[in-house]
Parts: structure tokens; sequence; C-alpha cells
């Protein structure tokens, strides 16, 4: 049986607020494509969240050191919770759900050379996109975050965590101040379980809630299939001969993130969301409540338990 | 019906330039059921009565350069031979063969980015299907690029809501997970299959075993029940007791068939260990037992594949003894 907290909370953002596509088209730099819902991605929260986390409980950065998870060996909430990129381990950082009604807007801007104080040829006027609420100033997002099999001092510390995001800033353009949270409140904490039964089911079908990020070593199938398992594997079963067959609505979509190591984006391939998928063989039906929570996606991922490949039950198409 | 038939069709064309993917289906707009993943980078996409109406490629730019590369590797292999002799006169073709290939992938890249993207666009292609006995065996679609180049597309067959992919065995597709052989760049003057016209006549033979067989197995099986047919259906051990039963022609055909395998092999045009399969082949149908009987078809059907293969390692091979 798996233990997990749910912790849902809110921000409160000032606009405007980046959430970029990760590419770069002439001298346009994109946001988030206008034709799909507007979400925070779970990695975006989890890189918030998770950098207040460090400045609570690692000790290197109290001593003025760089904060190194790999050299260090010291077993922190920060390492459990969020650089293990295991499932069935640590926090699920789930997408934003944004409220308002937004619109995109392209912000005109010019570069100078420091040294002459002129205007940068060719590379001026170059734009960049934001979204803006419709209504007002503020962007509401609501997330959560689920924790597994956690004691009460990592919930507390994530806790802390998401309460310090408060006067922090989110998304792309941080630096100019753009995605500034004005405010974050946590609506509430409660415990849920999931039992891992026995029963299966011959035929699931699940609807994407979020886009599930296709690896390209495996292909989509492969994918879906390798991540099944793993699920399944959460309540020791060997899951053996799934066959995945897709339902319209039918698009794949880019998906991207930014290296904070390497400072460069990175783009990837994913299901669009909507996307209905007919998982066939003897699958466990706790498969059902697992991937509404920990999402169909690969172990070892930057999209891991990041909100990624989350997938609701349908019962009648 | 024809055997082979081929067909001018509409498909409408999309790329998506963001995630590499390109998007086809015929120009029908019949409304797609269910998607099919097959291997690392193709979706198929078939309607409510299994017929595939759709197919998405992902990460298209690297197949078509694969593909590309593979193209100009076999013409340089089949010159290898003669440039080994005259150094200057390689290194020249080398150089011409390279820039050729960075040519065609740029036209490429430009039809996907000027032609197709970002709206779907409907492009006059042709689609050929093959037939035996009223089954569709084979489906090719063939969509031009560039003026120079087009897509083949090799449809699988759709049997019980199972993908059968034709150009890799069953076990062979665990092995090749990520095989793109359906999915070609040819020079748009290559006839369809590959000059299969030339083997016409063979088709039509194998056909005509298979209507006799279908036949046979057909007055067999209604004559079950009657004592003295039983009988017969035991004593059926060769080829020469169905000839005698039904009529002579199979046999003969059969023989036909081997001497066609031999002098392919005398002329170079498929290797000794595939004509041994092939001959063996055609002996497992010689040496039919009774209860065998129902897999003559399939047998056939196979070896008709087979025979359609020849056409196709001879344009590779030809020229390279």
């Amino acid at each position: 049986m798996l233990r997990i907290h749910k912790i849902s909370y809110k921000l409160e953002v000032v606009a405007p607020l980046r959430i970029g596509s990760g590419i770069q088209i002439g001298n346009l730099n994109l946001a988030k494509s206008p034709s799909s819902r507007y979400y925070i991605p779970g990695n975006t929260l989890r890189g918030l969240i998770g950098k207040q986390l460090l400045k609570i409980v690692c000790q290197n950065l109290r001593h003025g050191k760089v904060p190194n998870c790999k050299i260090c060996k010291e077993n922190c909430a920060y390492r459990s919770l969020i650089a293990n990129n295991r499932h069935g381990e640590g926090a699920y950082f789930h997408f934003g759900v944004i409220e308002d009604r937004l619109k995109l807007i392209s912000i005109p801007m010019i570069r100078l050379l420091r040294d002459r104080k002129v205007v940068e040829k060719e590379r001026a006027p170059f734009f960049y996109q934001a979204v803006v609420p419709e209504k007002g100033n503020t962007i509401h997002a609501e997330s959560q975050i689920y924790v597994v099999n956690a004691d009460e001092d990592s919930i507390e510390a994530l806790r802390q965590g998401i309460l310090l995001s408060k006067y922090q800033c989110i998304g792309g353009r941080r630096s100019w101040g753009w995605g500034f949270i004005k405010d974050t409140k946590i609506t509430e904490i409660k415990e849920i379980s999931i039992e891992f039964k026995e029963e299966t089911l011959e035929e699931i079908t699940l609807k994407l809630i979020t886009p599930l990020p296709i690896d390209k070593n495996y292909g989509i199938q492969g994918t879906i299939i390798k991540a099944l398992k793993t699920l399944t594997s959460l309540g020791n079963i060997n899951q053996k001969n799934i066959l995945v067959k897709i339902r319209s609505p039918f698009r794949l979509i880019p998906i991207g993130y930014w290296s904070e190591i390497e400072r460069k984006p990175y783009t990837e391939l994913a299901l669009g969301e909507n996307t209905v998928l007919i998982i066939e063989g003897k699958i466990p039906q706790f498969v059902k409540d697992i991937a509404s929570i920990f999402g169909i996606s690969l172990d070892n991922k930057w999209y891991t338990k990041a909100g990624y490949g989350i997938a609701e039950h349908v019962k009648n198409l | 019906m024809d055997i082979i038939s081929t067909h001018a069709e509409k498909f409408s064309v999309e790329y998506d330039k963001e995630t590499d993917v390109l998007y086809i289906s015929l120009d029908r707009k019949m409304e797609v059921a269910d998607r099919y993943p097959c291997g690392l980078e193709i979706v198929w996409g078939l309607d409510s009565q299994s017929n595939i109406i759709g197919v998405t490629i992902l990460f298209f730019k690297e197949i078509a350069k694969e593909n590309l590369v593979k193209n100009y590797l076999r013409i340089y292999r089949e010159k290898l031979i003669g440039l080994i002799r005259n150094h200057d006169e390689g290194k020249t073709y080398t150089k011409k063969i390279i820039n050729n290939l960075f040519s065609s992938e740029k036209e490429v890249k430009k039809w996907l980015d000027n032609n197709i993207t970002p709206q779907s666009k409907i492009i006059e292609g042709v689609r050929q299907n093959i037939f035996l006995e009223n089954n569709e065996i084979k489906n090719i679609w063939r969509i031009p690029i560039t003026p120079e180049l087009a897509l083949e597309i090799t449809l699988p067959r759709v049997v019980n809501d199972t993908l059968i992919c034709q150009l890799i065995s069953d076990t062979d597709s665990k092995k090749q997970i990520n095989c793109t052989k359906c999915i070609k760049i040819v020079p748009i003057g290559t006839p369809l299959t590959y000059q299969m016209y030339r083997e016409r006549d063979t088709i039509r033979l194998l056909q005509r075993f298979s209507n006799i067989m279908a036949e046979l197995t057909k007055i067999i099986t209604t004559s079950k029940d009657i004592t003295s047919s039983l009988r017969v259906l035991h004593d059926i051990l060769s080829i020469e007791d169905i000839s005698k039963i039904y009529s002579t022609p199979l046999r003969e055909s059969i023989m036909r068939l081997s001497i066609r395998i031999k002098t392919k092999v005398a002329d170079g045009c498929i290797s000794l260990k595939d004509a041994r399969y092939y001959l063996a082949l055609l002996r497992s149908i010689s040496n039919i037992r009774s209860e065998k009987i129902k897999g003559v078809p399939q047998t056939l059907h196979e070896v008709l594949w087979y025979t359609l293969l020849f056409s196709r390692r001879k344009t590779r091979s030809a020229k390279n003894p």
C-alpha cells in the first residue's frame, strides 16, 4: 500500500508571466503556443519550490558553499523529495492550472552595446512573448504536490518551501522581475492511500490530461509500455504483453525545459493533451489511480515526477 | 480483378517543423478510428473498417537523411569496383556523390519547410495495390516530394486488429525495433514495386496454383463426411496424388517455378542460400501430407511474396556480380 500526502496550494503571480516553449525563431522569442491551454509546467514549480527547500535544508549553502547533491552524502529532504527521479519515492509536482483567461502579448525590446552606448545592429528591435490576464494584473494558479511515503518532517519542510516562494519570480526572464509571486497559500494537506489489489482489467482507456513525453530510443509504444511496467512494478507485478492503441485526437507537440546547469534550452516530443490511449493486456486496476497521480512517464528523466503524462480513466468514449 | 492495380490518389500532407513530425492521410475526409504505433517512428491511422488511411512519421528529417545516404551508398557501391582501378576518377566521383547527397537533403528540407508547413497541403500521388485471390497482399503509396524524389510508403496488412509487417519477419521485428523499411525516398522515375511487371507471368502462374489449391481444399472440405472421400484424403501423400485427383498442370507449374529459381541463381540474381530456401518451400508443397492440405494457399502466398522480392534483389545486385 502507498501512503500519499496531497498538498494543494495557490500562487498569485503578477503579470507578465513567460512560460516559454524553449524555441527561438528569428528574433521572436515565443511563449507557449496560444492554441493550447495555458499552464505552469510541473518542472517549473518543482524548480521554484525546490530552490526554497534547498535554502532551508542544505548545510553547504549555510556555510557559503555551492550545493551539489552528486558529491554531498547527507540524506536531506531535498535529496529524498526533489533530487530523486525514481518513481514511487519523493514528491510529485503537478501542473499549475491557471484559472484566469489569458492573452498573449509581444513586448518589443532593444539591446544596447555597453561600450559604445548604441543600439546593436540586426538584433533590434527583438520581441519577447509573455502572457497577461485579460482582466486585472494578477494570474491565479492552483496546483498539487503528492508526496509518497514521507515522514512529518519532510512534509513540514515542503510546506515551508511553498510558503517561502512568496516574493520570488517564476518562469522566463525572472531577473527582469517577470512572473513575480505576490502571494502563496496552502489550501489543503490530506492523506490518501492506494492499495495494490491483484484484480486486473483486460483493457484500460486513459485520457491524457497533460502531455506525455516520448523517448526517442523507445518510440511511442515503447515509452508507454516501459512507463506502465515501471508503475505496475510498484505493486510488485511483472507486467507482460501490453498493446497500445491511440484514439483521436492525436497530435505530437514539443515540450521544453531550461537546463540551469548547461544554460541552454532542450526540446522533446510529447503526445498532446486529450489523447486517448487504449491499453490492452491484463492491467492491474490500481494503474488507473497511479496514472492520475504519478503520470505515465519514464524513470530518471527531467520530466519524471513533474506532472507529465497524467491520465484519467475514461469509461465510455 | 487485376493482379497489380495503380491509381492516382490525393494525399493530405502536413509537416510540423517544431516537432519534426510528418502527417500523411488519404484526402477522403474519413475519420481515423484507431492509431497503431509501429517501431520507433511510425504511427498508422486506421478507419472504422480497419483500412489504413493515414500515417504519422516521427523524426522525419532523420529518416529522410538516412534514406538518402543509403541510396547514394548503393549507387556508390555499384560503381566501386571500377573506381578502385582509377584513383582520380574515384575521387571526383565520390565528391560528386557527396555534393548530390547534400543538394537532395536541402531539397527535401526545402519541401518540408516551404511547401507543407504550417498548413496541410493536398498532393497528388500514386497508390498501388497487389492482389492475390482478391486479397490485398501489398499496398504502396508514392508521394512526389521534389521534381526528382518521391516518398514511398509500403503499408502493412491489418488482420484482426493486428498489424502484419510484410517487409520483416516476426522474429526480426523484435530485433529491429527501429526499423523504417516501409519508408523510402526513391528517385521519381523508379518503377513502382521495382519492375514487378517483368514478373507478372510468374505471378499469374502462382495465382493459378493458388486458385487450384483453393478449389481442391474446398472440394475436400465439402466432401469430408463421405467415407470414400475421406479415404482419398488419407491417401494424399504427395503432389502426384493431388494431380491424379484433380489435374496435372499443378505439378508442371511447380516444376517450371523451380527451373525459374535455378536460372535466377545461375544469373546471379539471387543468392544460393535464398534459392535453397525457396526450393525447400516448393518441395514442401510437393511433399504435402493430408493434414497440411489447408496450409497450401498460405505456402503459395509465401512463395509469391518471395517471387516479388526476386525482382528487388535483381535491381540491387544485377550490376554487382
